[in-house]
């Protein structure tokens, strides 16, 4: 029987395999926008850890860290997705 | 010039990129944070804000000079840094107090006065400069001979 | 008064943390910009000459930055680290002063000055923190704005600005990647060990050697510091960068470059090898000797066929620090058999070595700089006669020559000879046999460069040589150095006496760690 502390370890480990397909995207995708979205997908799944590693802790520091986190990798996709977009970033 | 998605986002995620970055500027001390993450969280909006509405369009309404915000930060960051020598103490000495907070005579809370925090806003503006003026310069790059020289 | 001597070691590094906003801030007004920064630069000079001599009246300096309180950070200023930071500022200065003329008006305005004073804090912290993680912090502090100064706009237009970006690229880099050595180094330390007060550090480590307990782990976080250092000073594996950065930056900072920075490479394996990871010596000398070895022979068989006379330089102070941490590996293996007079008297003459190089190598980059500028290229083959026109650079490239191939009157004699004499006493006659080798070369390359600069007669078919060779600004810096080389040739006794007590430091950890572990805490 799984107890609640085993089921956010089980998550914290299904959470480091979603990064996996996400990294093998970022090195063999074969367009730009591949790379992209696949890097993206890996920030929130990083976040993710980071929330379920704060839970696990019972620490508040590592929600800093994961709040951080998500507004620098948006602020990086939006810059990347305009560069795509228009060939320019200002 | 993007759609108008992103600017709608983006203005919605300057506020709440400002409100957390004063948020780590003021908890630095003893906590994790401090100026040099809430810099790069408000250099962060304000290049979010650059990149949504377009540099040119930006620049006609509010155009500071971060070179010298780069300048007056590290200095105020120095000379913060030096004052204890004044006080008879070593340097980067910070003092520290706590304050209780009175509501109608009534305790509701404490205020940590920390003077190292004036050396945070020091670095909070040295990197809120520096890296704002980085994406300016090299934002609007063009490049003129692709062999270089003079 | 005692307010100053009270904090003297974190003025060298506030004053030019100070210099570098304000010169910002001046930037409207040259001249002023320009008064500033030399009079910091001056008072910084005084300031480091004051340290050393308190240094030697008083024994060790301990400050408390932030008065933390017993493991907090400190700033530790011992002979070495005095001396050092003496030898930091003189060519600093001399480096500025040189710049004013040498440097493009623009540049010079807007980001020189400031860089030129984060770059001074960042080595002035390396030499005096004692606190690890801080030294990484100051590491970072003077490779960026290092590699930023590397770019800056010369008046003469000999190097492209696109072989200067590939070359800071290249620096900054391959820098940044020792920089991550180091950061994983520095944390795996502090894993195994629970501090990162060198001191501390220091004991910690001799207590687990003493009790045999020593992690195997301990080990490799020295080699990975062998790494780091070995790396900043381009040591053979490691030295790929050097050739490239030092001829296309600016003759000041080449200076700059040459004469200090790779000696922090130097600095830190005293430093970390001898002082910290102390009872490891024994293992790490033998890997310092051979690497040594290697270096002095490429460094020397690569600078024979150059015809690019600042890449001559370069592979030249490749071989040079080569010989430095010959004598260092020397040292360290001497100290194990039980020969600590042998091993101190290595250490002592392979400081005197690295004075003596920083001093004639900088000296010959800024002679370097002027000669750049009057023939406008930095092909040697296209130069020659150039001692008509230009006696003082003739004098000044020989006495550096003379220096750094070892000939008599000259500082860089009484260094080689020491060097090898010191060796021959603790019979590493291998070692000694080939960098004898290697030093007759040293002498051929040196004045194969000198004879194709100034002998001759230049090939009608490139011209005339231009007149604005060296101004008086540009003059006064070289002939300064060029004083100091000479002087330390033949009147040596004070820098032979410094280095002696400083290999004694080095061999004897003791001093340090008490002065920092059992002081009056503020």
């Amino acid at each position: 029987m799984i107890s609640l502390a085993d089921a956010d370890f089980l998550a914290l480990i299904v959470m480091v395999l979603a990064t996996a397909p996400c990294i093998y995207r970022v090195l063999y995708g074969p367009t730009l926008p591949d790379r992209i979205a696949a890097e993206d997908a890996m920030g929130n799944a990083l976040v993710v850890i980071f929330g379920l590693y704060a839970y696990r802790e019972s620490s508040i520091f590592l929600m800093d860290v994961a709040m951080l986190l998500a507004i620098i990798s948006f602020v990086g996709t939006v810059v990347v997705a305009k560069y795509l977009d228009k060939g320019e970033v200002l | 010039m993007t759609t108008v998605i992103t600017k709608t986002v983006a203005k919605i995620c300057l506020m709440v990129d400002m409100l957390y970055s004063i948020d780590l500027l003021l908890i630095g001390g003893n906590r994790p944070g401090g100026g040099f993450i809430g810099g790069v969280l408000c250099a962060c909006g304000i290049g979010l804000i650059y990149v949504a509405y377009g540099y040119e369009d930006i620049k006609k309404i509010w155009n500071p000079d971060w070179h010298s915000w780069f300048g007056y930060g590290l200095l105020f960051a120095s000379i913060t840094a030096l004052s204890p020598l004044l006080a008879g103490h070593n340097y980067f000495r910070s003092a520290f107090d706590i304050r209780p907070i009175e509501l109608m005579g009534y305790e509701v809370g404490e205020l940590e006065l920390v003077s190292s925090m004036f050396f945070d806003l020091g670095v909070y503006f040295v990197v809120v400069g520096g890296l704002l003026f980085i994406v300016t310069k090299v934002g609007t790059d063009k490049v003129k001979d692709p062999e270089g020289g003079q | 008064m005692s307010f100053l001597m009270q904090h003297l070691p974190i003025l060298l590094i506030a004053i030019p943390l100070l210099m570098a906003p304000a010169t910002i801030l001046t930037k409207a007004y040259p001249g002023f910009q320009k008064a500033l920064d030399i009079v910091a630069s001056l008072v910084l000079l005084g300031l480091s000459g004051l340290l050393l001599s308190t240094v030697w009246d008083g024994g060790i300096t301990v400050y408390e930055v932030g008065e933390f309180g017993k493991y907090g950070i400190v700033l530790v200023a011992d002979l070495l680290s005095a001396s050092m930071v003496v030898l930091s500022c003189l060519i600093g200065c001399m480096g500025l002063i040189y710049s004013y003329d040498y440097i493009e008006s623009k540049s010079l305005n807007l980001t020189y000055h400031s860089l030129y004073n984060l770059m001074l804090a960042g080595i002035n912290g390396i030499f005096l923190t004692g606190d690890i993680f801080n030294l990484f912090v100051f590491f970072e502090i003077m490779l960026l704005s290092s590699g930023a100064l590397i770019v800056a706009n010369e008046t003469s237009t000999v190097t492209k600005i696109s072989d200067k970006m590939e070359a800071t690229m290249k620096y900054i880099v391959l820098n940044m990647l020792g920089s991550n050595v180091m950061l994983i180094a520095v944390a795996s330390l502090y894993a195994s060990i629970g501090s990162l007060n060198m001191a501390d550090i220091a004991l910690k480590v001799r207590i687990l050697s003493e009790a045999g307990t020593m992690p195997w782990h301990i080990y490799a976080i020295g080699l990975l510091f062998i790494i780091v250092f070995g790396g900043k000073a381009a040591v053979f594996p490691l030295h790929y960068w050097l050739p490239d950065v030092h001829p296309t930056a600016p003759s000041p900072i080449s200076a700059m470059l040459s004469g200090v920075i790779i000696k922090i490479g130097a600095y830190g394996i005293l430093r970390i090898l001898f002082v910290i990871f102390a009872p490891l010596k024994g293992v790490f000398g033998p890997i310092i000797l051979v690497m040594a070895l290697i270096t002095v022979g490429l460094g020397a068989t690569a600078a024979i066929g150059q015809t690019d006379v600042k890449r001559l330089l370069a592979y030249s102070s490749v071989s040079q620090i080569g010989y430095v941490f010959l004598g260092f590996g020397m040292g360290a293996i001497a100290y194990e058999a039980g020969e600590i007079a042998g091993a101190v008297l290595i250490i002592a003459a392979s400081f005197v070595y690295l004075v003596n190089h920083a001093l004639a190598k900088s000296m010959l980059f800024l002679t370097s700089g002027g000669i750049i500028h009057k023939a406008e290229t930095r092909d040697m083959r296209k130069m020659g006669g150039m001692v008509d026109s230009s006696p003082v650079m003739a004098a000044t490239f020989l006495v550096g020559a003379m220096s750094i191939g070892g000939v008599p009157p000259m500082g860089g004699f009484i260094s080689k000879f020491m060097l090898f004499d010191a060796g021959l006493k603790s019979q590493f006659y291998l070692p000694i046999g080939i960098a004898l080798v290697f030093a007759i070369f040293t002498l051929f390359y040196m004045f194969r460069g000198w004879i194709l600069i100034f002998w001759g007669a230049r090939d009608p078919q490139y011209g005339e040589y231009s007149h604005h060779g060296l101004s008086l600004l540009m003059v006064g810096p070289i002939v300064v150095l060029a004083v100091l080389v000479f002087i330390l040739g033949i009147y040596a006794e004070p820098i032979l006496g410094i280095a002696n007590t400083i290999a004694l430091q080095v061999m004897d950890p003791n001093p340090y760690i008490d002065a920092v572990l059992t002081r009056v805490i503020r």
